[in-house]
């Protein structure tokens, strides 16, 4: 028995069409004589007979694509059958088998290592409208420090945001992320508690009608004076420094109402509106002229009334109006060079803040030393009023204000 | 196969020596080898390309059972013939086309890379004409290393035009003026590089005449004529053994299958042609002067061809049910591991 | 301990590994009796006899077959390209028999050779006569190519190469063969391959190079130190193949970001290599895309102004630095 089959007949050759059987099936053939024509990529050629005998069953018809080794009809010898069933092809010949090995090949090798980090999900994209570029280390770091990218400005090439700008915005002490626009204030009347009374009673005992306390914080203004420079350069105006205090301290006392306010017998009273009152020294003393609703103001309004209402305490030409009715008090000794200092409240206030002078010291940035316009403030609170914890609040607004001094623009 | 033996006297042309009857049995086995990668690479089992000695066995039996264990052989990408004459398992070798793990070269050569080095045989190169120069460098190694051994380097009519030839054989003559290139080169001149005819592919189609031209003496052989080989083979092998000079042999011979398996309609040839050749078929040729010189029958051809085929399938059974290499294989030996 | 040339050193590795191992052996162009053109083997011939250095004829494709034959067989041939420029003729028997023949007999033979030669460009002589090929050998698996940048490398990292198994491209460079280094005199100080240096140390940005193009990375460093408080950290590759890429991902961990320096075009370049592979293996640690330093994209012009241009110099490897740190 021989086999013709399907023969390779060109190197990349997969399959191969029978053209025409020059034998039917059961005729007998001899060695050497063509029994089929087949059409390969190449070339049309005829099979040959490889052995005397019968053709066997056709297995392929005309014009059937066969693929290369494929079965096409079997010689039989005497005497013998044809096998209905094709031939099994060698499973160890297949090339599929290897594709499945390769795998294993990449563990058993060994020396390749995949260094890569695994991938995690995937961090926000930081597209949001606009294609938003940034360094991959930009990016880790943001994400390890919890600052979103939107709010980077990136100084690299075509506005890439690379570590330094993500380094920039890395907070120096803790702060708050966020500060939400201040709401407005109405006027409130809190009933005294219990405790209230009790505090307000005892600490009154150990010092005195109003129970003081002081808290001292030191102030980045490097930002703030470069603001002041620029406006004055724009304006061709003198703006002080303690405007913007002014401001700032009207801004932070809309998120604290708790200090806007003064103690009364039966409850303490939270105010309505800012007014902030301004130590202001005369021949004659100290007198406090007072900015209205100084939070809806301008930094330059409150200069301007601030410089008029100076003027005329110099002059004494201050009314009661004038003088009356703060909510809050500020008293800056920085002109005289005064570092720090603690005021006296200003009853029916709750607080004073005392401001010192703004000068450039060397201070630990990032753990490094470096050069910072600071400027120390300390402010005094009525411990019946407010107690440590909101005093501290109120600072840490007050200082995000203060610190970034764009927020009084808006 | 027969074992490579110890190389004895030179065998008389015109007695009949055992040796002769080997080497015709040598050669059958050859050609009913050759006969069957042509069948299994027509159904799928050899991949890429596939050359046959079919033809030229002589070349290869004539020369290869003239030297001695320890020479060493090369060869181009037409190398089943001198491998498995130098003493290569069949079933190995035919394991190595099939692309197996159990093929002589790991399975990672395949038909045009067979290797032994056990047996002498340093390759099976795919470049035309790029071994020549690895040849003469090894026969410089052999008399460098103070041996007797002598290198032979197998090369068709095509390779002769290629530059390394041209670097090679003039440094083989230049070695040669000190003793330091025992090479045998043998040129398988069969008429075609390829599809291209001697006439049509060097401007002097005189090949020994080239040789000579790099001061290398050359010969002009009946290739079909393996007594003719073996006479010459004998007497030139000792000689280079002695001197340390190289030699050339232009053995003129003939393919009968096309240049490889994908060369079927062989258009620069005829048919004619072809059949004309097959008249001076190398087997034949011996087989009618063996019969007048030692009374080989026709039986006892019978019977050597039997015996051929029946190696030649339990090699083939062997290579079918060989594995393929394991994966892992595919990156050893890329640079050694010490 | 001596104070060496980098052309003693190879010199000196050579003639110590012929004297320990009787199978080493050189061969090149008017290496013997004109004691080589750049004078590497200046007495060699003497001390050796001619079987031992072989000069041969103009024929690169002769001699590195020659050579892949004898290391077949035992030997431990040296070729001396006289520039690397001339074995381009040698290219198949280099990348399709010296690399591959391993390989393709099943591990059968080892090829125990080495080709080495001056390569680059610097002294006008012109397109055939000035290029670099680390990327060209580089890319072929089977071959070990190396770079060595000091005396100490070039004498450490040639004994390696001739003492191993498998077939080395050995690149030198004309320009550093004057130049002057410590050299062990231990005859078995090797360096090994596939193990890259920290040449100079720094915080602020990872320049990796190799040859020629890490001499000049120095001195951009020092300068950048000095004049602008740059601190760079200088990685001498020493071997493209095998390569060795660690001490490069832990430097930019530190530095977050890098440069390569490389002498020829830029398109498929050593550079573009391992580019990629920092990019693979430390891209998070980026702050910035690794910056590739190259030649200009052209055949070396003769005219010295022409070829200034179109080679790296000290300005190109500054801005290179500066660019990826985001200063001006």
């Amino acid at each position: 028995m021989s086999e013709i089959i399907m023969p390779k007949m060109g190197d990349a050759m997969t399959e191969g069409k029978v053209v025409r059987w020059y034998k039917k099936s059961g005729e007998a053939v001899k060695k050497g004589e063509p029994v089929a024509e087949i059409e390969t990529d190449k070339v049309n050629l005829d099979l040959e007979a490889e052995s005397d005998g019968t053709l066997g069953e056709l297995a392929a018809q005309e014009g059937q694509v066969v693929p290369v080794g494929g079965l096409l009809a079997r010689i039989l010898g005497a005497g013998e059958k044809d096998e209905p069933q094709r031939r099994a092809t060698d499973q160890k010949d297949s090339v599929k088998k290897t594709t499945g090995e390769y795998a294993e090949a990449i563990e058993t090798k060994g020396p390749r290592r995949d260094r890569s980090q695994p991938i995690e999900a995937p961090p926000p994209p930081a597209t949001r409208g606009s294609r938003q570029r940034s360094s991959p280390l930009a990016r880790k770091m943001a994400r390890e420090l919890g600052v979103p990218l939107e709010s980077l400005q990136g100084s690299g090439p075509q506005g890439r945001i690379v570590a330094k700008d993500v380094q920039g915005f890395r907070p120096v002490e803790d702060r708050r992320p966020r500060l939400s626009p201040p709401s407005s204030l109405e006027s409130k009347s809190i009933p005294l508690s219990a405790m209230r009374r009790t505090i307000a009673k005892r600490l009154s005992e150990s010092t005195g009608p109003i129970p003081h306390f002081y808290l001292t914080v030191d102030l980045d203004v490097t930002s703030l004076l470069s603001m002041r420079q620029q406006l004055m350069d724009i304006e061709e105006t003198k703006i002080s420094v303690n405007d913007f205090i002014v401001r700032a301290c009207a801004l932070a006392l809309r998120h604290h109402p708790n200090v806007n306010a003064s103690w009364g017998d039966d409850a303490i009273a939270q105010h309505g509106d800012v007014h902030v009152g301004i130590a202001v020294s005369t021949p004659e003393g100290l007198i406090t002229p007072v900015v209205r609703n100084a939070d809806q103001k301008s930094v330059r309004e409150i200069g301007d009334e601030v410089r008029a209402l100076a003027d005329k305490a110099k002059n004494r030409k201050l009314m009661p109006n004038d003088y009356q009715g703060s909510t809050f008090t500020i008293s800056n000794l920085g002109a005289w060079g005064i570092e720090e200092f603690t005021a006296i409240i200003n009853p029916p206030n709750s607080a004073i803040l005392a401001v010192g002078a703004a000068e450039a010291r060397a201070v630990v940035v990032d753990r490094q030393v470096v050069i910072r316009d600071r400027m120390k403030i300390t402010m005094s609170c009525d411990h019946r009023v407010i107690d440590g914890a909101a005093g501290a609040e109120f600072l840490r607004t007050l200082r995000q204000y203060i610190e970034q001094p764009l927020r009084l623009v808006v | 196969m027969p074992e490579v033996k110890e190389q004895t006297a030179t065998i008389d042309a015109a007695a009949c020596a055992p040796e002769w009857k080997e080497i015709l049995r040598q050669m059958i086995f050859i050609r009913r080898f050759e006969e069957a990668t042509e069948r299994e690479f027509r159904k799928g089992k050899i991949g890429g390309y596939l050359h046959v000695y079919s033809g030229q066995e002589a070349v290869a039996s004539g020369v290869l059972t003239a030297i001695r264990k320890g020479d060493i052989v090369f060869s181009g990408y037409r190398d089943h013939a001198h491998a498995l004459a130098l003493g290569a398992e069949p079933r190995r070798v035919m394991a190595e086309l099939f692309g197996k793990g159990t093929g002589v070269s790991k399975g990672k050569g395949g038909s045009m890379h067979l290797f032994d080095v056990e047996h002498g045989f340093y390759g099976g190169y795919g470049i035309v004409g790029g071994h020549l120069t690895l040849a003469t460098g090894a026969a410089y190694a052999l008399r460098y290393q103070q041996t007797d051994r002598i290198a032979v380097c197998y090369f068709g009519d095509g390779a002769m035009n290629i530059g390394s030839f041209h670097e090679a054989l003039n440094m083989a003559g230049l070695w040669g003026k000190q003793g330091l290139c025992p090479m045998l080169l043998i040129i398988e001149n069969n008429g075609y590089a390829m599809g291209t005819s001697v006439d049509r592919h060097s401007a002097l189609t005189d090949l020994a005449a080239r040789v000579r031209a790099y001061n290398i003496p050359a010969e002009k052989i009946d290739g079909q004529d393996v007594f003719a080989i073996r006479g010459a083979a004998d007497r030139i092998v000792r000689q280079i053994r002695e001197t340390g000079t190289p030699y050339c042999i232009e053995a003129i011979t003939y393919r009968f299958s096309g240049h490889g398996a994908a060369d079927i309609l062989q258009p620069y040839r005829s048919k004619d042609e072809v059949e004309q050749h097959k008249h001076r078929d190398p087997i034949l040729i011996m087989r009618n002067r063996l019969a007048e010189m030692c009374a080989i029958t026709d039986d006892d051809v019978k019977k050597m061809d039997e015996e051929a085929n029946a190696e030649v399938a339990k090699a083939v059974q062997f290579a079918e049910e060989s594995e393929q290499p394991e994966a892992s294989e595919l990156f050893t030996d890329v640079v050694s591991n010490g | 301990m001596a104070e060496k040339s980098y052309r003693d050193a190879i010199r000196d590795a050579m003639m110590e590994e012929m004297d320990r191992d009787p199978n080493v052996l050189i061969m090149g162009e008017d290496i013997g009796v004109y004691e080589g053109t750049f004078r590497i083997t200046a007495g060699m011939l003497k001390k050796y006899g001619p079987k031992r250095v072989i000069d041969t004829p103009i024929a690169e494709a002769g001699m590195a077959g020659t050579a892949v034959g004898m290391a077949m067989l035992g030997l431990r041939p040296i070729v001396e390209m006289m520039t690397m420029n001339f074995a381009i003729v040698a290219a198949d028997q280099i990348l399709n028999h010296a690399a591959k023949v391993r390989y393709f007999s099943g591990g059968q033979v080892d090829v125990p050779m080495v080709i080495r030669g001056p390569q680059g460009a610097g002294v006008q002589l012109s397109a055939q006569h000035s290029q670099t090929f680390e990327a060209f050998y580089g890319h072929f698996p089977g071959l070990a190519v190396v770079a060595p940048a000091t005396p100490a490398d070039a004498k450490g990292m040639l004994k390696t190469a001739i003492r191993g198994k498998d077939p080395v491209i050995f690149l030198e460079s004309a320009a550093l063969y004057g130049m002057k280094g410590e050299v062990p005199d231990d005859p078995d100080f090797t360096v090994p391959f596939g193990k890259s240096r920290v040449a100079r140390e720094g915080s602020d940005v990872t320049v990796v190079s190799y040859g020629r193009m890490l001499q000049l990375s120095l001195i951009v460093a020092d300068k950048l130190s000095k004049d602008e408080g740059i601190e760079a950290e200088v990685i001498d590759l020493r071997s493209m193949r095998p390569l060795d890429l660690d001490p490069v991902y832990e430097s930019v961990a530190k530095t977050h970001r890098a440069i390569v320096v490389q002498e020829q075009w830029k398109p498929f370049g050593a550079a573009a290599e391992i580019s990629a592979s920092i990019m693979e293996n430390a891209f998070d640690d980026l702050d910035a895309p690794v910056e590739r330093v190259t030649g200009e994209d052209v055949p070396m012009p003769y005219a010295r102004n022409l070829e200034l241009l179109a080679t790296p110099n000290e300005s190109h490897v500054a801005e290179a630095i500066k660019k990826v740190m985001y200063r001006a």
